[in-house]
């Protein structure tokens, strides 16, 4: 009796109760879960509010569905509007789907399979962020799919062939050069139905002859008449969110073309059989399993993902204390399950009988422990420059360098390399990054800041303004460009500024003729500890000794040290440089460190650590990581002997 | 009454829409600033409209343009006059007149009146490079082709019509015979890459790159009476500067000179001492002679040639030369130093002689053979009958001025300059009056006056041409598909 009740809810009101969940999902998981990947999005778009913007952005195939896309794409910045936005629209595609396509109340929830491959799509993009030829991306296939569904609709009303073949044809040419792929597939999903509909022969032939004419010869028309596409083959594709080659997940791409085929076949549906309460609930309770497992497997779920977003967004409010945190609290995140993976390492490497069977426990476990990116790391780093305190906190915090869990590294010089270079004071390799970016992937939010405040610090102010009338006329970030654009009428304010003062503190040195061969460390490392200018100020060479820390290189640690003390103040040493110091000054003797006044607690802890080396033999770094990293995490001899063999990308 | 409501509507807002010029006014001794600066300039006959916007202040503004016999009035900042009102200012006449009027709570002030001289006119098309004003990347890049007359642009070529998966194409430099399209040639290299040369309707890429020179065919002059292209072959590298507005320096390790006979299809040495880095060649009018840059850097064959270069890359400074030619036999004459522009710490490059052979404009910086990255960049004008050479102050900015060619009349010059904003290049033209001197340089004139703030492309190579491209992007573009290399041949070099 229950079930039967159940069943007749379902098919009731399924469609309304399914509704109701994908909304509170759909706007939970973007609104809260992943609100600043939204906002990244956002910063990765660029919709600007004059003529010149629409006809450039309108007058090309599909220009009409990037219009609207990246219209939208703007309110992502505010993620609970863009996530109101996005569930609402995805509520609109299930609906239309239902509509347009006349699905049963009974099997309604098949009307959300479009929602939940658009969700998949979404979601799969990860790294391919940052390489999008498509800024308006997160909404061209919701967009572009409800729109086309509602033309099916429409045209599915229109009973006379007279009539329909006509809206056909219109549709097909308009639709495809606003919408592309998407007004193709609707065009065919169209054609069956009338198809379907007509009893008379010479007009079924009629409308399927046009409907293929009109479908191969729209696209055909387009790429002679375009100079924007390459080939035949992907003319019939415009309206897929254009990705660099080789830079899209195969979910991305299975997910598209179930999509598409979807569109097609949905015009074949009839109505499901009447099945028995207990089948027709189980097969419903199946299919949304099937539904929520899909999204949530294919959906790009990396923490350190999540976690670069995160501090990325935060470097760009300058809230440096923010991107600590994040750092900590990701790592914090996953302390039990590291001490879990360690006691399941050491009780395997306890009873391996030889180095290879430990080589092979150690390859088996890798991956088991939590380890930040790199990014994370130069990120955590930097804003603890910022803070003042890298020198006492820099490994207070997990280090690491985890690849990208993704199809293709995206190098760091892409995704961070316009943050890194500005906020270590090198604003011309700053703006060199943001024009790279623009002309691979267009303009957006984020390159124009970082390439005006690179124009700011190196007084190219007319360009500077260039990018600030781009950004005056946008949404959410004319304020911004208000702020900045007073320091270039009063350009005696930069130095006052607290965000330029430390950059400006750094660009010190003269200049030369250099390349970073786009990768970021080596360069800042090469930058900071080889290049140093004779003017150099007391910040440089804080940093300096930063990076000398990192590099594990003795004599560039002595060398940074001795430029070091010459501009800094050494009454109160910082720990990590006593600590390198006297590490360095007992495994090599090249300096003398008996008259260097160490901390107690320095020397003791560096008692403790080899106190504790002694009775813990390193048979393996991998094995004996955690134990050290436990007791000795916040040293430097951790990070020297344990965190080594790092890839920087 | 119903049926006459629309029109009394309609005419309450034609005369709120109409310009008038105000009754009541006093003249003030401040000029309106204007964007583009188009005030006070010497325009060809044929250009288009010279729409701007007016960044002075105001609550109104009334703008009136007048030729002496017709005159036409426009309202708001915006001015941008309508095609047919144009060519009614510009019949017979020799000048117009602009007077802007501007309203501030209620009274009015007249600006002082600026002009529009009337020259000789210009070819009415021109061609250039877009591309951004990166290091490394070119995602979209075209060589597009402007109506000087109107404000019709079309794509000449665009690389984005051949790019697959990550292969892409860079376009380089593009070159005319005698501003004719139907003789036109440019480079591009990469994927598909070659040397197009459409010669009367026969197109062919062709592999300039033999085992006896550098590179491929780089900065091309093509012969004005013979089928020749002067080339230069390079072989070019680029570094960015950690701390100078210059940004980027690009320069070449290997340079020396080619010709390629077309109908031969042949390649043969112009120059190649080892000890000279040639480059950018031109043509006199009559064939006769090449005019090209050369920078002496004899430090030799090391494996770190390029290193010395980058670190001493200040010190390399391009002098003007010249070689007499006999288009009948291709023999050359000896080299002859005719500005000695290291001995002044300069360096000279893009020498371009007038159609009529009197004068030859070129630019010259600081240092270096790639100066539209250098601030100090200018263009000079050296008088090839007496020899005399002068800075044109009177159309070079405090930023770059670069590549430069001349119409096909010698009236007119089309330059690119980074005046505007100091990062995007823009094209200008100004027009030579009879007493040598350079007439002040105005930007091509765009439909919406603020097209070039908002355009984030820089205009390079602009070339005059008397006539559009035809043959169609989409003809180039499967050509490259479609159409094998062919391998130029190496032939020795006649010298007379």
């Amino acid at each position: 009796m229950a079930l039967t009740d159940s069943k007749k809810i379902i098919e009731k009101y399924g469609f309304w109760i399914y509704s109701l969940l994908l909304a509170i999902i759909v706007f939970y998981t973007l609104g809260v879960e992943y609100n600043e990947w939204l906002i990244r999005i956002e910063s990765k778009s660029l919709f600007i509010y004059n003529s010149d913007f629409f006809k450039e952005t309108v007058l090309v195939p599909t220009g009409l569905l990037s219009y609207i896309s990246l219209f939208l794409t703007q309110f992502l910045h505010s993620p609970l509007i863009g996530a109101t936005i996005f569930t609402l629209l995805l509520f609109f595609s299930a609906f239309i789907t239902k509509v347009a396509y006349n699905i049963s109340d009974r099997d309604s929830i098949i009307a959300f399979l479009p929602a939940v491959l658009i969700l998949i799509i979404n979601g799969s993009i990860g790294y391919a962020l940052y390489t999008l030829k498509s800024p308006g991306f997160f909404f061209m296939p919701v967009l572009g799919y409800a729109i086309s569904t509602t033309a099916v609709w429409g045209i599915s009303r229109i009973k006379s062939p007279v009539l329909s073949i006509p809206a056909i044809i219109i549709w097909c040419f308009l639709g495809y050069l606003s919408f592309g792929i998407y007004a193709l597939a609707a065009t065919v999903a169209v054609t069956v139905v009338q198809y379907k509909r007509e009893c008379i022969n010479v007009a079924r032939i009629a409308i399927l002859l046009f409907a293929v004419i009109f479908l191969v010869f729209t696209p055909l028309i387009t790429y002679n008449l375009t100079t924007t596409v390459s080939s035949v083959s992907k003319t019939f594709l415009l309206g897929i969110p254009n990705l660099t080659a080789g830079q899209h997940s195969s979910v991305f791409g299975t997910a598209f073309a179930i999509l598409i085929a979807i569109q097609i076949a949905l015009s074949i549906y009839k109505p499901l059989p009447q099945a028995k309460a207990p089948s027709y609930l189980f097969m419903q309770s199946g299919i949304l399993i099937i539904y929520l497992l899909s999204a949530y497997l294919c959906w790009f779920r990396d923490p350190n993902f999540k976690a670069e977003i995160a501090m990325s967004n935060a470097i760009d409010n300058n809230n440096w204390k923010e991107v600590c945190n994040i750092h900590k609290e990701i790592s914090d995140k996953y302390i039990n399950s590291d001490r879990k993976a360690y006691e399941k390492l050491s009780a395997k490497a306890n009873i391996a009988t030889s180095p290879a069977e430990l080589e092979n426990l150690i390859e088996e476990t890798k991956g088991k422990f939590y380890e930040p990116s790199r990014m994370m790391v130069q990120f955590k780093n930097l804003a603890l420059v910022k803070l003042g305190t890298e020198a006492n906190q820099a490994f207070a915090y997990k280090d690491g360098g985890r690849i990208q869990k993704f199809k293709n590294t995206i190098p760091i010089a892409l995704q961070c390399g316009k943050q890194l270079y500005l906020h270590y004071g090198l604003p011309f390799f700053a703006y060199r990054w943001c024009i790279e970016e623009a002309v691979e992937y267009g303009w957006n939010v984020d390159n124009l800041k970082y390439a005006t405040l690179s124009c700011i610090l190196t007084g190219d102010y007319g360009v500077a303004c260039k990018f600030l009338d781009k950004l005056d006329k946008t949404l959410y970030h004319k304020r911004w460009a208000k702020e900045v654009r007073k320091y270039i009428d009063h350009p005696s304010l930069i130095a006052e500024a607290e965000q330029f003062k430390s950059i400006k503190q750094l660009m010190c040195y003269d200049s030369t003729l250099d390349n970073d061969n786009a990768v970021i460390e080596s360069y800042l490392i090469k930058h900071f500890t080889t290049h140093r200018p004779q003017n150099a100020t007391p910040q440089f060479d804080k940093v300096a000794m930063l990076w000398a820390l990192q590099t594990q290189d003795i004599a560039t640690f002595w060398k940074c040290f001795s430029n070091y003390i010459q501009t800094n103040d050494t009454q109160k040493m910082p720990r990590y440089y006593q600590e390198a110091a006297l590490l360095y000054g007992n495994l090599e003797k090249s300096v003398n460190i008996s008259n260097m006044p160490f901390d107690k607690a320095v020397l003791t802890s560096y008692e403790n650590f080899n106190r504790f080396s002694s009775g813990h033999a390193v048979r393996s770094i991998e094995v004996s990581r955690f134990p050290y990293s436990e007791r000795f995490g916040n040293t430097f001899y951790f990070y020297y002997y344990f965190i080594r063999n790092l890839n920087t990308y | 009454m119903k049926k006459i409501t629309p029109y009394i509507l309609l005419s309450f807002l034609l005369a709120a829409c109409t310009a008038n010029i105000p009754q009541n006014f006093s003249e003030s001794k401040e000029a309106t600033e204007i964007f583009p600066d188009f005030s006070n300039i010497t325009i060809p006959s044929n250009i288009a409209p010279l729409n701007f916007q007016i960044l002075t202040e105001a609550d109104k503004y009334v703008t009136r343009f007048s030729n002496g016999s017709y005159e036409y009035l426009q309202s708001g900042n915006t001015i941008n006059i309508p095609l047919s009102k144009w060519e009614k200012l510009m019949a017979n006449s020799n000048k117009i007149e602009v007077d802007i009027y501007s309203s501030h709570h209620g009274s009015w002030v007249k600006h002082p009146t600026f002009t529009w001289q009337i020259a000789e006119e210009i070819d009415p098309y021109i061609s250039y490079r877009l591309i951004p004003p990166s290091v490394e990347s070119y995602e979209r890049l075209s060589i597009n082709q402007r109506n000087l007359t109107n404000f019709e642009e079309t794509v000449i070529y665009a690389n984005s019509m051949v790019q697959h998966d990550d292969n892409g194409q860079c376009i380089n430099c593009h070159h005319y015979k005698n501003w004719e399209t139907d003789q036109m040639m440019f480079h591009a290299r990469q994927y598909l890459g070659g040397t197009v040369i459409i010669n009367n309707g026969d197109m062919k890429r062709i592999n300039l790159k033999t085992d006896s020179t550098i590179s491929a065919g780089v900065y091309p002059a093509w012969h004005p009476t013979h089928n020749y292209i002067a080339f230069s072959t390079n072989k070019t590298r680029q570094s960015v500067h950690t701390n100078n507005n210059n940004r980027i320096e690009v320069f070449d390790t290997e340079s020396d000179l080619i010709l390629y006979n077309i109908d031969k299809n042949s390649v043969s040495i112009v120059e190649n001492d080892t000890a000279e880095f040639e480059c950018f060649p031109a043509w006199t009018p009559d064939g006769k002679t090449l005019y090209y840059v050369s920078a002496h850097f004899d430090y030799g064959f090391g494996s770190d040639r390029e290193e010395y270069i980058v670190k001493n890359h200040k010190s390399i400074h391009y002098n003007l030369y010249k070689k007499s030619f006999n288009p009948e036999t291709a023999a050359w004459g000896k080299p002859e130093l005719v500005y000695d522009a290291a001995s002044e710490d300069k360096s000279i490059t893009l020498p371009r002689v007038s159609p009529d052979g009197r004068y030859l404009l070129f630019t010259m910086g600081d240092y270096g053979v790639f100066h539209i990255w250098h601030k100090d960049a200018n263009l000079y004008l050296m008088d090839l009958q007496n020899g005399s050479t002068r800075e044109l102050s009177e159309i070079n900015s405090s930023d770059v001025e670069s590549y430069h060619s001349w119409s096909s009349n010698g009236k007119w010059i089309i330059f690119s300059t980074r005046r505007d904003d100091g990062g995007f290049t823009r094209l200008y033209l100004s027009h030579l009056g009879e007493d040598g001197k350079f007439t002040k340089a105005f930007p091509i004139p765009q439909q919406s006056p603020d097209y070039s703030t908002n355009f984030m492309f820089s205009y390079n190579i602009p070339e005059f041409m008397k006539e559009p491209v035809s043959v169609s992007p989409k003809e180039i573009a499967s050509f490259f598909k479609n159409s094998e290399t062919i391998q130029a041949n190496y032939t020795k070099t006649v010298n007379e």
